[in-house]
């Protein structure tokens, strides 16, 4: 069998990660690199990407190295249920942590990644009331009561049908 | 598995602070949205497809209001694409208090459905200032919102509810805007090119009065005018036998009403709304049926 091929990722601080390239490749931005780069025992700096999240999103593209390619963003399929268990579990994090992954899933332009963690926080938001959501996520209220009417008066409408 | 330790809390157990303890808002941390560029945040809010969950989210904050008024807006010209794909261009005049005007195009994708000849692919909606107060937002800001609810309506309508419930409503709007059509010199003797959309407003009289324009207006919500550009739009995409140097030319101007949010009166309607109206319930009916 033949060996598989390693790739050097650095993180933020410096704390260097190494890892399949097909691990590495589940990254668009990573991919692209490797492809434009060749054959390279560089370390590949990414200096958006601290050492734990890195190490997460690292997680993540190993459980699924063999996963199919996801193409197109297809909107009909933006449903929030559909997590798988391993999935979930993944993002049993802090709220940081979560937020953390989504901004580091979308600079190294891992779609399936991004999307599961947009769905766990759309989950977190559904169901709950604006004082709710504001606070689950510390969202400041940042409407005067004149302009929260006016949203609540355009809304009217639409919540009476 | 991961080399580092995570903290976990559940987002119930924030639920549970007491929102009369100040010290807490004092000190709490920032929203972990505020790290999140505005795009990111549309993408969360994006998995929120529900009808039912849209409309109090814009009450979060003003930042989900407008992200949410903008995947609306993106929804609207992706539908807008699918199920009228003739229609290339709709053109959004919106004129502020100075006279200045802004014009939104928006350019849907047009598919492979060969464009008839007689067809044109544009479609003007114009909006006019508030005039009364000065203080009020642009139109175009108000517009927004339209354009969300003008979404929101039209997944409504897509299950065909307002079939059975809107059924009158409708007739009633029709038999005013024809009586309007009629007394509106605007609807008679128009030539019908794509540019005969009604002139931008020159005579500061018009922009003063909603009465003033020899049209017997009527007070629309936006679900209403919803219901007139759906219905034209799908007019002029399905019709088989019908007139298109007419319905092809729709041109309608509204003017906001001051202290009455979301609130439009029909300042002109540039051709027979009636016909079309009757028209596209024979539509829907046939569309429903084939379901």
């Amino acid at each position: 069998m033949a060996e598989l091929k390693k790739v050097k990722l650095t993180s933020s601080e410096g704390t260097e990660f190494i890892v399949d390239r097909k691990v590495a490749e589940k990254s668009v931005l990573l991919k692209n690199m490797l492809e434009d780069v060749g054959e390279s025992d560089m370390a590949i700096p990414l200096p958006n990407v601290t050492g734990p999240i890195l190490n997460k999103v690292i997680d993540y593209c190993t459980h699924h190295r063999d996963d199919p390619f996801v193409n197109q963003e297809d909107d009909s399929k933006k449903v929030s249920d559909d997590i798988d268990d391993w999935d979930a579990e993944f993002c049993k994090v802090d709220q940081g942590t979560l937020f953390e992954l989504i901004l580091s899933a979308n600079y190294l332009d891992i779609k399936p990644l991004l999307d599961l963690t947009c769905k766990t926080v759309a989950n977190m938001i559904k169901g709950k009331t604006p004082d709710e959501i504001r606070k689950t996520f510390n969202i400041i209220n940042d409407f005067t009561p004149e302009e929260e009417e006016h949203v609540r008066k355009e809304n009217e409408w639409c919540e009476e049908r | 598995m991961s080399k580092f330790t995570v903290q976990e809390k559940s987002a119930s157990s924030l639920l549970g602070q007491d929102e009369n303890d100040l010290s807490l808002l004092k000190h709490r941390s920032p929203s972990p949205f505020s790290i999140l560029p505005i795009p990111l945040t549309k993408k969360i809010l994006s998995h929120i497809s529900y009808f039912s969950d849209i409309p109090h989210l814009r009450l979060v904050c003003k930042t989900w209001s407008k992200a949410i008024d903008q995947i609306l807006f993106t929804r609207i010209i992706d539908n807008f694409s699918k199920l009228y794909p003739i229609v290339a261009t709709l053109t959004l005049r919106c004129h502020d208090h100075s006279k200045v005007i802004t014009e939104h195009e928006i350019q849907m994708e047009l598919r492979t459905i060969p464009k008839p000849e007689k067809y044109t692919t544009k479609f003007m909606i114009e909006f006019l200032p508030i005039t009364t107060s000065l203080k009020k937002p642009l139109i175009k800001d108000l517009f927004k919102n339209v354009e969300a609810f003008f979404k929101c309506y039209y997944i409504d309508e897509n299950k065909y509810s307002f079939e059975t419930k809107d059924k009158c409503y409708i007739k009633e709007e029709s038999d005013d805007i024809s009586k309007a059509d009629k007394n509106s010199d605007k609807g008679k003797n128009k030539t019908k090119t794509k540019d005969n959309f009604p002139d931008i407003i020159k005579d500061k009289k018009r922009t003063d009065d909603n009465n003033c324009i020899g049209v017997k207006t009527k007070m629309l919500k936006e679900v209403e005018i919803s219901e007139i550009i759906m219905l034209s739009l799908g007019t002029c995409t399905k019709s088989q036998n019908f007139s298109h140097e007419i319905a092809a030319d729709l041109a309608i101007e509204f003017q906001c009403v001051s202290d009455k949010p979301m609130t439009f009166s029909v300042k002109s309607v540039g051709f027979r709304p009636l016909f079309v109206i009757c028209w596209f319930k024979n539509f829907l009916k046939n569309d429903e049926r084939e379901m």
